[in-house]
C-alpha cells in the first residue's frame, strides 16, 4: 500500500474516532429534571404473585418526595435486571390536586414455571434414536427465590446400534443461601438427586453401560462480574458401570464398578469453576461461558472425573450470532445443559422474528452445527473420529416454553488414514 | 428414521417483519443546512410513553461527512412532556444545548404528525460544507438516551444487589429493555438507549439543494 493510502486511512480512522469520542452534550441527554411534581403516592399493577412492597422497594421515592424522572429510571432499570418480570414499565396519574403525581408501576411478570422441551432424532455412528428432554423449573417455591428443578430425558432406539437410556434429575438452588448470615448475596445452594441408566453401543463391539444414582450438594460463590466456584460433596448409593473398547481387534479393556462391591468407595468431594458473560442463556449474541468440574472421588476402579466446557458467541449482524464451542455444551452455574452436543462444533444461528404462530412466539432462532467428537481408537490405534451436523430450531414460546427441535447426523472417520 | 413433521412446519417460520426506513433530505434557508426527517419508525410503545406524564426525550446527532471524514456535527434534542391536567403536549427543541423552539401540541396526533415529518432547520453553516465535495448528512437517533456514566452505576447496583445472572432459569425471560441497554453499554457506546435509528441522506453536493 502507498503511504499516501496509509495517510488516507489513518486521517479517516481519527475523523470516526473523533467522531465517536464526540461529547458536546453534557447535560443534554441525561438531564431529567426534577418537574416540580409532588408524589402523592406510588402503586403497582400487574403484579399477581409479587408483591407490591417488592416492586416499591426498588425505586426510592415516596410520597411527599419531589418527582425525580431520573431515579424513575433507575428504578425501572433495576427491576428490569430482575427475571421476576418481562417488562417493566412506569408512568405518572394525576393526584388528588394539580402539582401531585401518582407514580405507578406496571410490570408483567415473567412465569413463575419455566417449562423447557427439546426433541431430537440422531442418526449417529450407525445408531438411530429419538431423544425427548423435558425441564421443569419452579422459581420461588419456599419464597426465598429459589429454584426447584425436574429434568427428564429419555432415549428410545428407533434401530442400528443399540442406543437408550433414562436420566432425571431433581435439583434445589437457592441463590442467596447465606444472605442473612453473612449480609452477602454472593453465596449459592445446590442439592439434588440423579439417576441414569443408559446402554450405548458403539461400532467394533464397544459399549458403555451404566445404572446410576447420584445424591449430591454443594456451595458456590460468584466471584467478580461472571464467575464462580464451587465445592459440593456426592455420594452414589447405586454405581454400576462397564464399559468395553475394542483395540487391535481384542477386547483389552472391560471393567466393572460397582458399590455392590465396596459401597464406602463411591463418595467424595468434587469442585467446579466456570463463568457466564452470556447475554442470553439460549439465544447468546455476545459472550462466553465456561463449566468445568474434577470429581475427586475414592472409587475401587480410581473413577475420578475431569469436565471442561466452554463456548464463545459473536453477533455477526443484529439477527445472527456464531458460536464457538468445546467439550460440548457448557452448563449454567446453577444447571447443566440438556443440549445433545459434540465435543468441537461451529455454530452458526439466525433469529426468528415475534409471531402469533403455535399460541404465539416471543423469539427464536434457527441453527446449524457443523462438528467433530472422539470416540476410541481403531484397531490400528488411530483416533476414531464422528463428524457430524446438527441442524435445529429453538423457540420460545408462549404455549409450551422453551421448545427445541433438532435432527443430529454424523459418520465416523478415523485421523490419519484408513 | 423419520423427521418430526413439526421440524419441517418450524423450519419454514424463519422470515423477518421488513420495516419502512428512516429518510432524510437536506435542505438549505438562511445560508445553513438542516435536515427533514421522515418515517422515523418509533417503537410500537411510544404513544403509550408520550402520556405517561414522564419526559420524553429524542437525540439526534447530526454528522456531515465528506470523504469518509466527520467535518462538522451537531446535537438535536426534541423533549416531550405531557401535561397531566391540561392533557396537552410540550415540545421543546434545543441545538448543542440551545433552546431553538418551544410550542405546544394539543393532542398525540399532533406530536406524531410533528415527528412524522421533523424538520430541523440551521444545523451547518453553508460555507462549512465543502463545495466541490459530495457529502453525506448521517444522523443516529436515540429515544430517551441513558449517559453511559450513569448506566455504569445501575450495573454496579445489579452487580451488587442483584441474584440475577443472564443464564439462570429464567434468563429467557428478563426484561428485553434490559439486555438491549446492557448490549450496548458492553459494545462501549456512550449513550445507549432502548430504541435507536441511523438514518443517512444520499450524497449530495451542495449547490445542488435547492434553498428555500
Amino acid at each position: 500500500m502507498k503511504p499516501s493510502k496509509y495517510l488516507d486511512r489513518i486521517a479517516t480512522l481519527c475523523g470516526w474516532v473523533l467522531a465517536l469520542a464526540w461529547v458536546p452534550l453534557s447535560g443534554l441527554a441525561d438531564s431529567r429534571e426534577n418537574s416540580g411534581l409532588i408524589v402523592e403516592d406510588t402503586h403497582c399493577r400487574g403484579n399477581a404473585v409479587t408483591s407490591c412492597e417488592f416492586i416499591l422497594g426498588y425505586m426510592h421515592l415516596t410520597p411527599g418526595d419531589r418527582l425525580n424522572e431520573d431515579e424513575i429510571e433507575n428504578a425501572k432499570l433495576r427491576l428490569s435486571s430482575l427475571p421476576n418480570f418481562v417488562s417493566v414499565d412506569i408512568h405518572l396519574e394525576k393526584g388528588s390536586e394539580k402539582g401531585k403525581a401518582i407514580v405507578i408501576v406496571e410490570v408483567v411478570e415473567a412465569d413463575s414455571v419455566h417449562n423447557e422441551l427439546i426433541a431430537g432424532t440422531s442418526a449417529r455412528l450407525s445408531s438411530y434414536s429419538q431423544t425427548i428432554e423435558g425441564r421443569m423449573a419452579a422459581r420461588d417455591v419456599f419464597g426465598t427465590r429459589d429454584t426447584l428443578n425436574l429434568d427428564f430425558e429419555g432415549i428410545a432406539p428407533l434401530g442400528g446400534l443399540t442406543r437408550r437410556g433414562v436420566y432425571t434429575r431433581l435439583q434445589f438452588v437457592d441463590p442467596n443461601v447465606l444472605d442473612s448470615l453473612l449480609e452477602s448475596s454472593k453465596y449459592f445452594l445446590i442439592a439434588g438427586v440423579t439417576y441414569q441408566n443408559t446402554l450405548i453401543n458403539y461400532p467394533s463391539s464397544s459399549f458403555d453401560k451404566t445404572d446410576q444414582l447420584d445424591i449430591d450438594g454443594s456451595v458456590g460463590r460468584r466471584l467478580f462480574d461472571y464467575s464462580y466456584v464451587t465445592v459440593g460433596y456426592i455420594y452414589r448409593p447405586i454405581s454400576q458401570s462397564v464399559s468395553t473398547f475394542t483395540r487391535y481387534s481384542q477386547i483389552t479393556n472391560a471393567y466393572d464398578v460397582s458399590t455392590d462391591a465396596d459401597p464406602n468407595n463411591n463418595k467424595g468431594l468434587y469442585v467446579g469453576y466456570g463463568w457466564d458473560s452470556e447475554d442470553d442463556a439460549y439465544f447468546p449474541t455476545h459472550g462466553s461461558r465456561l463449566s468445568s468440574s474434577v470429581g475427586l472421588l475414592n472409587s475401587s476402579a480410581g473413577v475420578t472425573w475431569a469436565s471442561l466446557r466452554f463456548r464463545k458467541t459473536w453477533s455477526s449482524s443484529p439477527d445472527s450470532a456464531w458460536t464457538v464451542q468445546v467439550g460440548g455444551t457448557p452448563g449454567t452455574q446453577y444447571r447443566a445443559s440438556l443440549d445433545e452436543s459434540q465435543d468441537l462444533s461451529v455454530v452458526y444461528g439466525h433469529g426468528i422474528a415475534a409471531s402469533d404462530s403455535f399460541g404465539g412466539i416471543r423469539h427464536g432462532r434457527w441453527y446449524v452445527e457443523p462438528g467433530a467428537s472422539y470416540y476410541g481408537k481403531s484397531a490400528y490405534g488411530r483416533p476414531q473420529i464422528e463428524w457430524g451436523l446438527k441442524a435445529g430450531i429453538r423457540l420460545d414460546t408462549k404455549a409450551l416454553g422453551m421448545v427445541d427441535l433438532y435432527v443430529i447426523g454424523s459418520v465416523s472417520g478415523q485421523l490419519g488414514g484408513k | 428414521m423419520r423427521t418430526p413433521t413439526a421440524l419441517i412446519v418450524l423450519l419454514i417460520i424463519m422470515a423477518s417483519t421488513p420495516v419502512a426506513a428512516a429518510e432524510l433530505t437536506p435542505y438549505i434557508k438562511d445560508q445553513r443546512l438542516g435536515v427533514l426527517i421522515k418515517t422515523i419508525g418509533l417503537p410500537d410503545t411510544f404513544p403509550k410513553d408520550l402520556v405517561s406524564g414522564l419526559t420524553n426525550k429524542l437525540l439526534i446527532r447530526v454528522s456531515l461527512v465528506s470523504r469518509s471524514k466527520v467535518v462538522d456535527q451537531t446535537a438535536v434534542e426534541i423533549s416531550i412532556k405531557f401535561d397531566l391536567w391540561d392533557e396537552t403536549f410540550a415540545v421543546t427543541s434545543t441545538v448543542n444545548g440551545v433552546v431553538i423552539e418551544t410550542r405546544t401540541c394539543k393532542n398525540l396526533a399532533e406530536v406524531q404528525s410533528l415527528l412524522s415529518e421533523l424538520r430541523l432547520p440551521g444545523l451547518f453553516a453553508r460555507a462549512a460544507v465543502p463545495g466541490a465535495d459530495r457529502v453525506v448528512i448521517r444522523a443516529e437517533i436515540l429515544l430517551n438516551p441513558i449517559e453511559r456514566e450513569r448506566l455504569a452505576a445501575i450495573r454496579r447496583w445489579v452487580v451488587e444487589n442483584s441474584t440475577y445472572t443472564p443464564s439462570d432459569t429464567d434468563g429467557a425471560h428478563s426484561s428485553a429493555l434490559f439486555n438491549r441497554i446492557f448490549e450496548q453499554y458492553s459494545q462501549g457506546k456512550t449513550f445507549v438507549a432502548a430504541w435507536k435509528e441511523s438514518v443517512s441522506s444520499e450524497p449530495f453536493k451542495i449547490g445542488d439543494i435547492v434553498g428555500e
